[in-house]
């Protein structure tokens, strides 16, 4: 096991250099983290994914993915990197594009002018991916730093050793059809920008932790925050008396377990990652409380993990299922009533 | 999760490692890399078999002579005729047509270049209207032949 020092305090590097390559656990925070380095502002990974308000609940019964109602722990794909990048005052660009060879062309200029670029890609076509990984999901992000020929040179920040992508490839990662469909989308530090001074990190830890707070408690439907917890508690609750076999409530209780631990959460659902932006916000805006937040959503975490633990139990027949459904109820509600209470403690806190 | 109890199992990361949080003796969350977790090992060989079984059923329907090979292969690429169609732009009714044996005859060669490109089919398009196995899709929709 390789155990990291805590990530350091901000510091300058010089614009248009790149630092050596990170490894993040979750795609857009790590890419986050990487363009901003390459513009020369050095952030954790936690921070990136706090200030941009990641941490997030929701359960939409009535939009399904391969047939399963979509559950994420997470903000949408394709927000943490802008509102990171306007909380720190950095100036940044993202576009969409409508032709494959525009977005080539732009991806290739900007390339060519050493800026390293941020792309939303679908994960099935990056062969440098585990093959069991490689599913259609649309949310992924990497940075692209340099072409070679027909070969791109490519940053996965979840991906523990440097990476190329053929352009053929890379261009169907990046206009793959579907639900979160790309279209070519590109993002970057403005080159314009040029970092002069360290950024107020403690306004912008407030300012993310403020909109997680509001979006986890406040948002007046059933699907969001600490609601969709208890949501997705009930109906999970309720799947035997609406006539779903015991296939099918594995299946879906499955899919949320793979939500939580596998598409690069850092473990629990983002929670863990949750709690180390809180004790980093703690020493930027000298609120100390803070870091006995950071303990609480821990513990949350640990709670989502034997969540987890539960249902790889049912899935694999060890666990019987009425008696199983009542437990992992009986989990999500205590989640759904822990989550509720930090968030609206942590509100308070920062306002 | 404490630093001692960051899973080392085995899993389906092909060696690579990924990066998560736990906390250390004194309760500060430290960054730590694991092999792999038992828990996320099942739930994505569960996945993983239900996306086989669909496959398999696309399969099952070319050997009955009811769907045409590229309604398997646009199974093997974890896609459905509509989601393909788009893809592929083109309507979603000349999909339709592709799929089905007494239709896929009449549509033009063009359609089935345009069907092979969006698949990223490496053999003959026209193994897509009929005549394609198993064993030539596997080996035709493999990116890394790249």
């Amino acid at each position: 096991m390789t155990v990291f020092e805590q990530p350091t305090i901000p510091g300058l590097h010089t614009p248009h250099t790149l630092p050596a390559p990170i490894q993040a656990a979750h795609c857009e925070s790590g890419v986050t983290v990487e363009l901003l380095r390459a513009a020369g502002l050095d952030v954790s990974e936690p921070l990136a994914f706090g200030i941009g308000s990641g941490v997030f609940f929701t359960h939409m019964p009535f939009v399904k993915v391969t047939g399963l109602p979509v559950t994420a722990f997470r903000s949408l794909p394709g927000t943490l990197f802008g509102k990171t990048c306007a909380r720190l005052g950095v100036k940044s660009t993202a576009r969409r594009y409508l032709s494959r060879r525009a977005a080539r062309r732009a991806l290739d200029e900007k390339l060519a002018a050493g800026v390293a670029v941020g792309l939303r890609t679908n994960i099935h076509w990056l062969t440098y991916f585990p093959k069991a990984f490689r599913f259609n999901f649309n949310g992924h992000h990497i940075v692209v730093t340099g072409r070679r020929g027909e070969v791109y040179d490519v940053r996965d920040p979840v991906v523990d050793t440097p990476v190329t992508c053929h352009a053929d490839l890379l261009e169907r990662a990046r206009f793959a059809r579907g639900p979160l469909a790309p279209h070519g989308y590109l993002f970057h530090v403005a080159q314009s920008h040029v970092q002069t001074h360290a950024p107020d990190l403690g306004a912008a830890c407030l300012a993310g932790l403020r909109e997680s707070a509001h979006r986890m408690t406040r948002i007046p439907l059933p699907y969001f925050g600490a609601r969709g917890i208890a949501l997705l508690a009930r109906r999970l609750g309720s799947l035997p008396s609406r006539g779903a076999d015991s296939e099918r409530i594995r299946d879906e209780l499955a899919f949320v377990v793979r939500m939580q631990e596998e598409i690069g959460t850092g473990g629990a659902g983002f929670r863990y990652l949750f709690a180390a932006f809180l004790e980093e916000a703690a020493f930027h805006t000298g609120l100390p409380a803070l870091a006995g937040h950071a303990r609480t959503a821990t513990a949350i975490g640990d709670v989502w993990r034997e969540f987890a633990v539960l249902v790889s139990r049912m899935c694999k027949g060890k666990e019987p299922m009425g008696e199983g459904l009542t437990r992992v109820q009986a989990l999500l509600t205590r989640i759904a009533a822990e989550e509720q209470t930090l968030f609206l403690s942590l509100g308070k806190a920062v306002t | 999760m404490k630093l001692e109890a960051v899973p080392q199992d085995a899993s389906h990361y092909e060696g690579h490692k990924r990066l998560c949080y736990a906390t250390d003796a004194e309760g500060r969350t430290v960054r730590a890399l694991s092999k792999g977790w038992e828990v996320e090992t099942i739930v994505t060989a569960r996945a993983i078999e239900r996306l086989r079984e669909q496959v398999e059923a696309a399969w099952d329907c070319v050997d009955g002579g009811t769907r045409t090979p590229l309604f398997a292969a646009i199974a093997e690429r974890q896609s459905n005729p509509r989601l393909f169609a788009q893809d592929a732009r083109l309507p979603w009714f000349v999909v339709a047509c592709g799929v089905r044996p007494a239709l896929a005859r009449w549509l033009p060669e063009f359609v089935w270049t345009r069907f092979a490109h969006a698949l990223a089919w490496n053999l003959e398009p026209v193994l897509l209207r009929c005549g394609a196995t198993r064993a030539d899709a596997l080996a035709a929709l493999n990116p890394e032949a790249r």
